[in-house]
């Protein structure tokens, strides 16, 4: 018992130490490929929204507030990109078994999103994406500046409103 | 260990004094934890916990300077929670690796996790929430001499439990080469094609060293030695191909011979094959796939059987439930033989529409089904069994008569109004207790119904109410217990924090006791730190991710879940 | 392109090595020794017989005692004796000099310290617990034989044949096993080459056997030689009273074996469990 708890101390303190920290550093996309829905290789480092800062959700097709939170903001994506230029990327986890479904779900669901694959999760690795939903912007310099984990209603409108003080240069935490 | 957990707050805490900044380069990583204290239930059959309190715990480091990066991954499993293979008690590096790219090169030494193609005869991947780990330790090589053109090479052992695999002969050597050409990119000309046309091919090899193995003829005690390959090849072609609202993807992979304890030690090839074919236009998109699979287990130790140590990757075709009672039955692909089909088809009814009223709606429909192959079975061997044999030979295009599952599936997701949404999903699904190893059990034939409304409140908040039923006239025993309900309540504040009720009850229940299957939970979430701590029931049951399953035991305590990426 | 040959020439080996594949007729085999050919049974044996495992060495001053003894039982039990002098231990060393003769099999090893023949001379009649121990002292042989003809059920007869190969330097066993009774255990096979009348160095110290210390003209009688087949499965079930399993070996012979025409073959089945020998017959060749 006493191991136990040692363990649990020693990897909670050491976690939690850099969580602390993790406000006051950057860290910017990495090149890991990934693919189109047409299959082309595109490298995480290469996605840009002409010099503006950018937004990168991980969901899957089975991952239920994943769907919420893309169909929610789906609603109001025109009216985003018309206020502010935004763009989201969708990174999609899905693995070979429910990848064919991606594309019908996301033309049926009208999405105007830039749908990614990332079928051995990659990129999810790399960005230490544990479940989704995932959300990150990423500041014109390809920085990740915010990021928040799950969805629930309402917090579409806080990325928005992240997202406007972004890119007026405003600090976020 | 204590070695081990020394060298991990040391990194992590010099991490900190430099400010994950070191020489220019980043430190990334994310941290997981589950805690699970389960008391004795010979109710639902929760077992006691002679530990008391069970822990699994990862945290992912990884550093990146420019071309250059690497990374650690420490796990503890102290004791693996419920449900995880006992194998992994422990804790250690689990995962190390170093990689470098320059020019069209890129050198991976160490762990890595690829995929060549669907998968069909090469995927190592993590899935942790099953407990399932196939990373490679080894060596990978990418190469993108042109543009559109990907070639890799991989080399290594898989990762078994804390096993010292590269002390241990039993354990295979995976060796894999895949080239991926993409024609619009690699021809000019084509480029702005409205056909796009991607071909890949891949080439497999495992090396397993052979054991020496006997069949006995039981009456007379003859007995026979088994020459075993000690080279298992397979080969796969692939092809992916997109036309304005068309897209295909096509795959077709062979094995060698490869007697296995999954296939019971014959000799018959391999063969899998994989279609797609979809059509996608705004507001619609329709997806067909069909699939063969035929003796299809490809693992790098012989007598391996359940998850671990698959190179390849079979998942089932058929819908990957998130509603609990569509899950109870779920499927998983049957790698000795099965055929395969599904369809989806995603329908936006439009806003201000007759049928989609002023918000719209979504419409999914999924079918799916899985039959066994006709095999036509060889003559025994004179053990009596077809070990050492042909095994049975079967038609490619001829599904057996014996189904493995069904399903039919429609789902409906409407806004109400600006502060209610709705979804209700409905599936009758045929299962066939064989497809999850419990043969000899009958047939399940279960109607489930799901209604899932959301509101919306005030500062960012909602409620979401859940009510889920199934009915089925099977009613015998633990397998299949008749009817469940199941109702779900949850707040949610502002993002930030939640607290949830849920019962589940198999009140359709014949025999035994009828049990609530009641949890609370509560979670608070932080930027990218999540914490959830939950109280109650577990059904004992099956999870499935990616068509693979893993028995879940049955528990009745407090569960406690960390997560965080920094 | 040169890029693009450089990374296929490193594909190439993999292709090379990729798959083995086992015609259908190489992937059962009988283990070595086992075979489908047969020789005409010409020994057949209608009695239960005994055999005396007479554990010896070179180096032993006392074993020409006990060769002697078992010479004696031979004349004394005859046909129902079967005599194999397993030469193992430390006794049975090689020295530094060139006076010995290496009499020593990796079966005979393993059997002297799975019974415990450890200070020789000793013996084993039938494998059989006697006591607490599975050895017996040469003084109580005739007695303990005696017993063991008197006690032994009998279960089964071993008829043989056997025929020397001299091109395949092979001899060919054919074996018939008749079970008189049921038995439930499984059941082993042992397939042997004993050689008589070797000469060579024997230490001695009792000047009635012969000269002491040492001995250079010593007779070696019934020496088990090399190749012979341990533990072959005769029956994983047990059988029933009737039953006939005809069972065919093919031994290389052991180089080391100076004249075939002295060699006998001996066949004992043991129980799998007990170890316990149920039957046993020899063949001259």
């Amino acid at each position: 018992m006493k191991k136990f708890l040692l363990i649990f101390v020693a990897v909670m303190i050491s976690t939690l130490s850099i969580y602390a920290q993790s406000s006051t550093f950057k860290s910017i996309l990495p090149s890991i490929t990934v693919n189109t829905l047409e299959g082309k290789p595109i490298k995480a480092s290469e996605f840009s929204n002409d010099g503006k800062p950018f937004v990168i959700c991980f969901w899957a097709t089975w991952c239920k507030p994943c769907l919420m939170e893309l169909n929610t903001m789906a609603e109001l994506y025109e009216e985003w990109q018309t206020e502010t230029g935004i763009k989201i990327y969708a990174v999609s986890i899905d693995d070979a078994r429910t990848c064919p479904k991606v594309k019908p779900l996301v033309s049926g669901s009208d999405w105007d999103y830039e749908v990614m694959l990332d079928q051995n999760s990659e990129l999810k690795r790399a960005l230490g994406v544990n479940n989704p939903p995932h959300t990150f912007i990423v500041n014109e310099k390809g920085e990740i500046v915010w990021q928040h984990v799950g969805y629930a209603p309402g917090d579409e409108e806080n990325l928005i409103e992240v997202y406007k003080k972004i890119l007026n240069g405003e600090e976020v935490k | 260990m204590k070695r081990l957990l020394i060298v991990l707050l040391l990194i992590t805490y010099s991490l900190n004094v430099f400010s994950q900044d070191i020489f220019g380069g980043k430190v990334t990583g994310n941290f997981q934890m589950d805690a699970q204290v389960s008391k004795e239930d010979s109710v639902i059959g929760a077992e006691k916990v002679s530990e008391k309190f069970l822990m699994n715990a990862f945290t992912n480091i990884l550093y990146t300077n420019g071309d250059f990066s690497a990374g650690v991954r420490f796990e503890a499993y102290l004791n693996p929670i419920l449900g995880f293979d006992k194998q992994y008690k422990g804790a250690g590096l689990a995962y190390r690796f170093a990689s470098y790219k320059k020019d069209y090169l890129e050198i991976t030494a160490g762990n890595f996790y690829e995929q060549f193609g669907n998968g069909l005869i090469f995927r190592s991947y993590e899935e942790r929430n099953l407990g399932l780990d196939n990373a490679m330790d080894g060596l990978k090589i990418i190469a993108r001499p042109f543009r559109g053109v990907a070639l890799k090479g991989v080399i290594g052992k898989q990762r078994y439990y804390w096993e010292k695999i590269w002390e241990n002969e039993s354990f295979g050597l995976v060796r894999g080469v895949d080239a991926e050409v993409s024609i619009n990119s690699l021809i000019k000309k084509f480029e702005a094609s409205p056909l796009q046309v991607i071909v890949g091919g891949s080439f497999v090899s495992v090396f397993d060293k052979a054991e020496e193995r006997f069949i006995i003829e039981p009456s007379t005690g003859d007995n026979f030695k088994l020459t075993l390959p000690e080279n298992i090849g397979s080969g796969a072609a692939r092809v992916q191909m997109s036309y304005k609202a068309f897209n295909l993807n096509a795959e077709y992979a062979k094995k060698g011979q490869d007697p296995n304890a999954v296939n019971g030690y014959i000799f018959n090839e391999g063969e899998a094959a994989y279609l797609s074919l979809g059509y996608a236009a705004k507001g619609l998109g329709i997806n067909v796939s069909a699939k063969r699979i035929d003796n299809m287990s490809y693992k790098s130790r012989r007598g391996e059987t359940g998850n671990m140590l698959n190179v390849n990757y079979l998942p089932a075709l058929t819908r990957q439930h998130s509603y609990s009672l569509f899950a109870m039955y779920p499927y998983a692909t049957q790698v000795n033989g099965e055929m395969g089909v599904q369809a989806d088809i995603i329908y936006k009814l439009k806003k201000n529409s007759f049928l989609g009223g002023k918000y719209g709606a979504d419409l999914k429909f999924n079918y799916s089904r899985a039959n066994a192959l006709d095999k036509e079975y060889v003559p025994l061997n004179p053990a009596g069994n077809y070990e050492g044999t042909q095994g049975y030979t079967s038609s490619f295009f001829k599904a057996g008569d014996e189904l493995y599952y069904e399903e039919l599936n429609f789902e409906l997701g409407k806004k109400l109004n600006s502060d209610f949404k709705l979804n209700l999903m409905y599936s009758y699904q045929s299962f066939n207790p064989i497809a999850n190893g419990h043969p000899g059990e009958k047939f399940v034939y279960a109607n489930v119904f799901a209604a899932d409304l959301t509101q919306r409140l005030k500062n960012r908040s909602s409620l979401r109410y859940e009510v889920q039923l199934l009915l089925t006239e099977q009613n015998y025993g633990d397998w299949a217990a008749g009817d469940w309900i199941q109702g779900t309540i949850e707040y949610n504040l502002g993002g930030r924090f939640f607290v949830a009720a849920t019962d589940q009850w198999n009140y359709g229940k014949l025999e035994g006791e009828k049990v609530h299957y009641y949890n609370f939970s509560v979670g608070y979430n932080k930027g990218t730190t999540r914490v959830q701590l939950s109280y109650g029931k577990q059904r004992e049951g099956i999870i499935c991710i990616g068509g693979v399953c893993r028995p879940i035991p049955a528990s009745n305590g407090l569960f406690a879940t960390i997560t965080s990426s920094f | 392109m040169k890029k693009i040959i450089f990374l296929l020439t490193l594909l190439l080996p993999l292709i090379w090595v990729s798959c083995d594949t086992i015609e259908e007729d190489e992937r059962l085999v009988f283990p070595k020794g086992q075979t489908s050919e047969t020789t005409p049974i010409t020994k057949t044996e209608n009695v239960q017989k005994i055999i005396l495992e007479d554990y010896t060495g070179w180096k032993c001053v006392n074993c020409p005692r006990a060769a002697a003894k078992a010479t004696e039982m031979i004349s004394k039990y005859g046909e129902q004796l079967v005599i194999m002098a397993v030469h193992s231990t430390a006794f049975a060393n090689p020295s530094s000099g060139n006076d010995y003769i290496d009499f020593r099999t990796e079966y005979g090893e393993r059997w002297a310290t799975e019974f415990g023949c450890t200070s020789l001379p000793t013996g084993l009649i039938n494998r059989k617990k006697i006591g607490a121990a599975y050895t017996v002292g040469d003084a109580n042989w005739d007695s303990e034989i005696q017993n063991a003809i008197n006690s032994q059920e009998h279960i089964m007869n071993i008829n043989l044949g056997a025929e020397y190969r001299l091109e395949d330097k092979q001899i060919l066993v054919s074996t018939e096993n008749v079970f008189l009774k049921d038995y439930s255990s499984p059941l082993l096979m042992n397939v042997v080459v004993l050689e008589s009348g070797i000469v060579g160095v024997q230490y001695n110290s009792d000047p009635n056997f012969g000269a002491t210390p040492k001995i250079n003209d010593y007779e070696f009688n019934h020496v088990l030689r090399n190749n012979g087949l341990i533990d072959y499965s005769l029956s994983i079930t047990g059988v029933t009273n009737g039953t006939i399993l005809r069972k065919n070996y093919l031994i290389d012979v052991d180089p080391d074996i100076k004249d075939i025409s002295k060699c006998t073959v001996v066949v004992f089945v043991t129980d799998a469990q007990t170890k316990e020998v149920i039957q046993v017959n020899e063949i001259h060749l």
